[in-house]
């Protein structure tokens, strides 16, 4: 016990920042943690905002807990809009990423080997296509692909939400620095002498040394897909086919919780409304809690080259 | 162009049969290529052309088609209004995330700790409430009597909320919802570009009598400026679009109160309480003519993405 106690005191020793009580350093950390708690504080707020109902909304104080019991209430006042569809559109958002997930990663890590390892023609100009699209926000084709999906017939189906948004030239981007920086050109030479096919390095040599990548760009895609709102929105006109993002602004729209008129049949206000997103970003932020180790490093490979 | 140069040289060595050997490549590297190659003429090259052919073609509204479809946008009663408050959302928005985002990471690498990481994920919950979610955390964080900042409200006097989400403090509120939810993603890629700085650097200037404040502006912001670019530029392209916030809040809080405000709301409206998918396709098409050119000057004016590879 002592002896590790004695190599902190060293180690503190030797670091320059750490040598003596510095006002800079009080400050910077005060600042730090005063903006962190401010930027808390709201989503405290919505996630014991459920656990109170109309009148203890008012009467409590803003970050008081209610009742555990009330998150039931509020859950069964909820289910009471539109037939349950609250647990469809959770379904749909599970599923509907599911999908995203999978393409999208799948594509992304076979395009980025390609562009990478082998002796395709053209593949600065593809790469070059590749980063246009992905500084291009998403958001920005959506009408457009809107119109082509119309054309095909695909609007208000499940195939045409799910295609569309499976389009993620980042993942492709992501893919192509890691499998030609991170992994040496040596082995795929190797791998090549030893006669393996490109296929066959891919799944054997390539894959099995990129697992946080293949964690990283399923990460980012999960998040997207779950998020995005204005594509569903633009290509899902039937209630039940919503994913939560876009279900939820229409419970908010179709329920009395903001309008103020207390009169109308559903008896879903605001804790309500504080249930639903509770809901759609739970797993959100388990994924962020979980996924921490992974996430500085991915963010970076897409801004940074290693 | 070296490093195909070294791959060449070594398939020679490894093997004499080098003709066939990179036909397989080729091959395999086209059949690996081609489901992403597909998804993109399918989900960017087609609708990008369609857009651009729909908003020449002809509408309700203007059965000629042709370039009028453009002129008339530009000349609808809402557009002017809708560029100003896209225009103005862009220019809080920008500076102050680039202020935010750059302020807060050089803070965290001035004193660096290892409980600074929980700071970091502090950082990034509110990006985890977006859309409907993250109009209603806004709404709970802006209401007066059940909020939790209430007693900040009501100290300035703010009693309702209708004091708060009035037209012209809206290009200010989505502004900070925009920096909120997205600066934490943005301090994480800027706090990391700052940890690649060599500590040598960072040492030489400290001995040359550099304080922390010198160290930021003056080595450490230059060292990073590709990141800051990068950054701006998407953050700007990314502006540009808004579309949730003013939706949401306009459809389901405050119903009205920002109704047709940005842009891509303009062209929401008119492709679908209109049917004027021309006039439609036409902003969509002004809309993404600014985010090519964010594009395009990110990577060829910056070099943004040149790596080692590409650049020799």
């Amino acid at each position: 016990m002592t002896t590790t106690v004695n190599t902190k005191i060293k180690v503190s020793d030797k670091s320059p920042d750490k040598k003596a009580f510095s006002f800079g350093k009080l400050a910077t950390n005060l600042i730090l943690l005063f903006i962190a708690t401010i930027l808390l504080v709201p989503a405290l707020w919505m996630t014991i905002a459920p656990s109170k109902d109309r009148a203890e909304l008012v009467s409590l104080s803003p970050l008081e807990f209610g009742s555990i019991g009330s998150y039931l209430t509020r859950w069964r006042n909820l289910m009471q809009y539109d037939n349950e569809v609250l647990i469809r559109w959770i379904e749909n958002s599970f599923w509907y990423t599911i999908s995203i997930v999978l393409l999208s990663t799948l594509m992304s890590l076979l395009g980025g080997f390609a562009l990478a390892a082998t002796n395709i023609k053209f593949k600065r100009q593809i790469l070059m296509l590749v980063m246009i699209a992905m500084i291009i926000p998403g958001i920005a084709l959506v009408m457009p692909m809107f119109i082509w999906v119309n054309k095909l017939g695909l609007t208000d189906t499940e195939l045409g939400l799910i295609l569309a948004s499976s389009f993620y030239p980042f993942g492709v981007f992501l893919s192509y620095i890691h499998f030609s920086t991170v992994i040496p050109k040596e082995l795929y030479e190797a791998a090549k002498i030893d006669g393996c096919g490109y296929f066959k390095i891919f799944r054997k040599v390539a894959l099995p040394v990129s697992k946080s990548l293949v964690g990283i760009i399923a990460f980012f895609s999960f998040v997207g897909a779950w998020n995005n709102f204005f594509l569903p929105q633009v290509f899902i006109l039937s209630g039940e086919k919503h994913p939560l993002s876009s279900g939820l602004t229409l419970l908010f729209t179709n329920t009395p919780a903001f309008s103020g008129n207390s009169s109308a049949i559903l008896p879903i206000e605001r804790s309500e409304i504080a249930l639903s997103a509770l809901v759609i970003t739970l797993p959100i932020i388990l994924l962020f809690l979980f996924s921490q180790r992974f996430l500085s490093r991915g963010m970076l490979a897409g801004s940074v080259k290693s | 162009m070296s490093g195909s140069a070294t791959h060449r040289k070594l398939i020679n060595l490894g093997r004499p049969a080098v003709k066939s050997k990179k036909r397989d490549s080729t091959v395999a590297g086209w059949v690996m290529l081609t489901p992403f190659l597909l998804f993109f003429v399918m989900f960017a090259i087609i609708p990008i052309i369609l857009a651009f052919k729909e908003s020449l073609g002809p509408s309700i509204q203007n059965e000629a088609g042709g370039i009028k479809n453009y002129w008339n946008v530009l000349h609808d009663f809402r557009f002017t209004s809708a560029a100003k408050h896209t225009v103005l959302f862009v220019f809080i928005s920008a500076p102050v995330m680039t202020v935010v985002v750059l302020g807060l990471a050089l803070l965290l690498d001035t004193y660096r700790a290892k409980w600074h990481q929980y700071i970091r994920l502090a950082y990034l919950i509110p990006g985890c409430y977006v859309g409907a979610a993250g109009v209603l955390v806004w709404y709970g964080a802006l209401e007066p009597i059940i909020g939790p900042f209430r007693n900040v409200l009501n100290f300035f006097g703010i009693e309702s909320q209708g004091q708060i989400f009035k037209p012209v403090y809206l290009p200010l509120i989505f502004a900070m919802m925009a920096v909120v939810s997205n600066a934490g993603g943005w301090i994480v890629v800027q706090f990391g570009g700052l940890q690649e700085i060599s500590d040598e650097v960072i040492e030489a200037a400290k001995i040359d009598g550099c304080g922390n404040f010198q160290l930021a502006t003056k080595i450490k912001l230059p060292l990073i400026k590709k990141n800051v670019v990068y950054m701006v530029v998407l953050v700007v392209a990314a502006s540009v679009q808004i579309f949730a916030e003013p939706f949401i809040v306009n459809s389901a809080i405050f119903r009205g109160v920002a109704t047709d405000w940005s842009l891509n709301q303009l062209s929401y409206s008119l492709a679908f309480t209109e049917g004027d998918f021309a006039g439609a396709s036409a902003v969509s098409v002004m809309l993404l003519i600014v985010c090519l050119i964010a594009a395009l000057i990110l990577i060829f004016k910056t070099k943004f993405f040149e790596t080692g590879d590409e650049s020799k």
